[in-house]
């Protein structure tokens, strides 16, 4: 098999440096491993639609939505340091109990807990972490809303371009505050 | 090298560091001009992949996508739990095992997240220190866990310093069920083998040094992985039954009245204002006043208002509460059509975009800016410190000169020259100006480009670009763009008609804006600004955003006050813009 021969040994390198860290942190090798295999689960079957990016902001908040016929994922910072992901499905199946997205910018996935009419939403802090999952959605990709007794409904997201990157601001400003 | 197994297993136990081990090689191989793709979950995995891959929770990756992955042709890191170790048996692939700390190591750790909490290292008794290590098995996130709620009882008991006892105390408050109340049959457990770290994914809690925490004398409180992150806690759930009972009292209560009169006083209304529909019985729910004329409010002049038409259901949700304080954090250039400080940025409106004078109806208000202030977003190659330094020095610098700028934004696209990009005609003669302050020519002045489904950004909005060398000749990139063959109808405002009073009864109070000039169906055409008049007399922009359909946005204004609002018309053809006229309106309390 053909490898990248740079890529791995640039790849060799970084993990080294990594299993490296400062002394009295440093997690101690060891031969034993607890056997914990995870059951493959089947793919969903799942279609594609596209939707449409809308942004909005105030002084103290900054709103993005996503729009598509069958559901609407609302992504709000603010006024606390913190983002909420709200997702709502149609009239018939309004129930959203996972959110997933994978695009070129990383992928990750949140479990949705119901709030009634609002639909489901996770509220995440204002975090580095927080912050790149956002830019990732940003950049465009792949999401998937689960739901609970239709199929998955996967959405393609496009590139929000410019305007999502001058909306990004707006959490910037968030967080400084 | 090139003949090693293209899978890196990265095994250890939930809370030992996986997720940040993966966090440093990604940010690592980034600084090395590398673009590696990061997947939080590995159920998200599909081919095709990239070259370089780091996957998190790759417990979850199905037995045919790691076959796959196997036999590809790229490099992989898979962080996953021990017994993910039984998969790759028959596949080629090598093993890092990650393990807790050793006992000699805790007093260490200890007094760095001592320190990272910003307090003092004594605040654990040193004889505390072998019960944290005992009790967490030397997991970086369970020792989190411990040390928060070992001062936490520390505290109740009025002690400054956390004992032995208080850790043990710690650990036997933390033998909790695995799912709390909110994890019924409804939602179902998380699927995967290792449902509590499922629950956790988020890297933040683990052992992130450098994670910022409570600040001195904040009480302290659990740290966000004692729970399941996704849940509110106590307090706040206690808060949403309060807020979904004072719901209940005010729906019990009767109908929001929402009224609108007409100014009766100066400035004298508008040609708009005082023609804007025809005299109507006013519906049971909303009262109208004025002089003479009666008519429907907030709806279109043929349209008759109903409870649903203000009704909380019909409110975008996108429209949220907005404050205006008399502290805006918006600096005024970024409001104000006028010059920039420091700049040589023209008030006058670019060609093809002049504005029509003020109506005689908001001479009374302080003047408001006619074109749209340019806002630059600053991009650089993701993992680029150099261009990333180079980024900050120039938003500092754009600053200094009175222009809003954003954090500068990481890119995987980077430019290949600095370049600063304008994505309508009318806004070339503002970017020119911005080039010119910064004191820096980008190598390309030119019209950027709107991906196909992005909605066009809001106007003024300029892109600069810093590529991952800087370029030292300068050019002017293209010529400008030929002027648009057909005129853009400039929007109308309609509703609330010009220099109206708009009385509410209940706050946030729902507002709907209309406008005419724009044709149905045109999806995403146009950008709403609406702005307030704060306490010390300068306009505040209280929201700015996307239209949600052509002709009208419904939104909620938090405070009584005078605003001002306007519409602008965008197309894709050129492209370009043209902002509608401001309008004014007066949001007021209701009389009891």
């Amino acid at each position: 098999m053909r490898r990248p021969a740079w890529l791995a040994l640039a790849l060799a390198a970084v993990l080294a440096g990594c299993a490296a860290p400062p002394a009295a942190f440093r997690p101690a090798p060891s031969q034993s491993a607890q056997s914990r295999p995870a059951a493959p689960r089947p793919p969903p079957p799942l279609h594609d639609v596209a939707a449409a990016w809308s942004f909005s902001v105030t002084q103290d908040s900054c709103t993005a939505r996503i729009v598509h016929p069958d559901a609407t994922l609302t992504v709000a910072a603010g006024p606390q340091a913190q983002v909420d992901f709200v997702a709502l499905g149609t009239e018939a199946a309004p129930r959203i109990l996972r959110l997933a997205f994978r695009g070129p910018e990383g992928a990750w996935w949140r479990t949705m807990h119901a709030r009634g009419a609002e639909g489901a939403g996770v509220t995440q802090p204002l975090s580095a972490a927080t912050e790149r999952r956002v830019r990732a959605l940003l950049a465009g990709g792949t999401l998937t809303y689960s739901r609970p007794r239709d199929e998955p409904l996967r959405v393609t997201l496009p590139d929000a371009g410019v305007s999502g990157r001058d909306w990004f601001g707006c959490l910037g400003r968030l967080e400084r505050e | 090298m090139a003949d090693q197994p293209s899978i890196i297993a990265l095994l250890g136990a939930a809370g030992v560091g996986k997720t940040t081990m993966l966090g440093a090689l990604e940010a690592e191989l980034r600084a090395q001009g590398h673009a590696p793709q990061r997947v939080e979950c590995g159920d998200l995995l599909a081919a095709p992949f990239p070259p370089l891959l780091l996957v998190d929770e790759a417990d979850r990756i199905e037995d045919a996508v790691l076959a796959t992955l196997a036999r590809e042709n790229c490099v992989a890191v898979l962080a996953a739990l021990p017994g993910f170790a039984a998969r790759l048996a028959e596949l080629p692939h090598r093993l890092v095992r990650l393990h807790g700390l050793q006992e000699e190591e805790v007093p260490g750790y200890v007094a760095a997240r001592l320190a990272t909490l910003g307090l003092p290292a004594d605040r654990i008794a040193s004889a505390a220190l072998s019960a944290l290590g005992e009790a967490s098995a030397g997991v970086p996130r369970r020792l989190n866990v411990l040390i928060g709620s070992s001062l936490f009882m520390a505290e109740m008991d009025g002690v400054p310093q956390a004992t032995p006892s208080h850790v043990q105390a710690a650990a036997q408050m933390h033998v909790l069920p695995e799912h709390g109340p909110e994890h019924g049959p409804e939602h179902g457990p998380e699927p995967g083998p290792e449902p509590a770290h499922a629950a956790s994914p988020d890297p933040l809690p683990g052992p992130a040094l450098a994670e910022p925490g409570p600040q001195p004398g904040q009480v302290l409180m659990l740290p966000p992985e004692a729970a399941a992150p996704d849940m509110p806690p106590p307090r706040r759930r206690m808060g949403w039954i309060a807020f979904g009972l004072a719901g209940l009292a005010a729906a019990a209560g009767g109908l929001a009245l929402f009224t609108l009169v007409e100014r009766p006083s100066p400035p004298p209304p508008t040609t708009s204002g005082s023609a804007s529909g025809p005299a109507t019985e006013p519906a049971a729910e909303i009262r109208i006043a004025g002089p003479d004329a009666v008519m429907p409010v907030g709806a279109r002049p043929d349209a008759t208002l109903s409870n649903a038409t203000l009704s909380d259901a019909a409110i975008s949700d996108a429209a949220m509460p907005a404050q205006v304080a008399s502290s805006g954090s918006l600096p005024a250039t970024a409001l104000s059509g006028a010059a920039l400080p420091g700049t040589d940025m023209p008030a006058a409106d670019p060609p093809g975009a002049a504005m029509p004078a003020e109506p005689e109806a908001t001479r009374a208000f302080p003047p408001l800016p006619q074109r749209p202030a340019s806002r630059i977003v600053l991009t650089y190659p993701r993992g680029d410190a150099a261009a990333a330094g180079r980024g900050a020095e120039l938003a500092q610098r754009l600053r200094q000169g009175g222009a809003t700028v954003a954090a500068p934004f990481p890119v995987s696209a980077g430019a290949e020259a600095d370049a600063l990009r304008y994505f309508f005609i009318e806004d070339r003669e503002a970017a020119q100006a911005i080039a010119a302050a910064a004191g820096r020519a980008p190598t390309e002045l030119r019209l950027g480009e709107v991906p196909d489904g992005a909605p066009l950004p809001r106007p003024g909005t300029l892109e600069w670009a810093v590529s991952a060398a800087p370029t030292a000749a300068a050019r002017d990139g293209e010529p400008a763009p030929p002027p648009a063959a057909t005129d853009l109808a400039r929007p109308a405002a309609s509703q609330p008609p010009d220099g109206t009073v708009v009385e509410a009864s209940a706050w946030p109070a729902p507002v709907e804006l209309a406008w005419t000039g724009t044709e149905q169906g045109e999806a995403r055409c146009c950008f709403v600004e609406i702005l307030g008049l704060a306490a010390d007399a300068t306009w505040q922009e209280v929201f700015a955003g996307n239209a949600e359909a052509a002709g009208r946005h419904r939104l909620r204004l938090a405070e009584p006050m005078d605003y001002a609002w306007r519409v602008l018309r965008l197309s894709r053809e050129g492209p370009r813009y043209v902002a509608g006229p401001w309008s004014h309106f007066t949001l007021r309390q209701a009389a009891p």
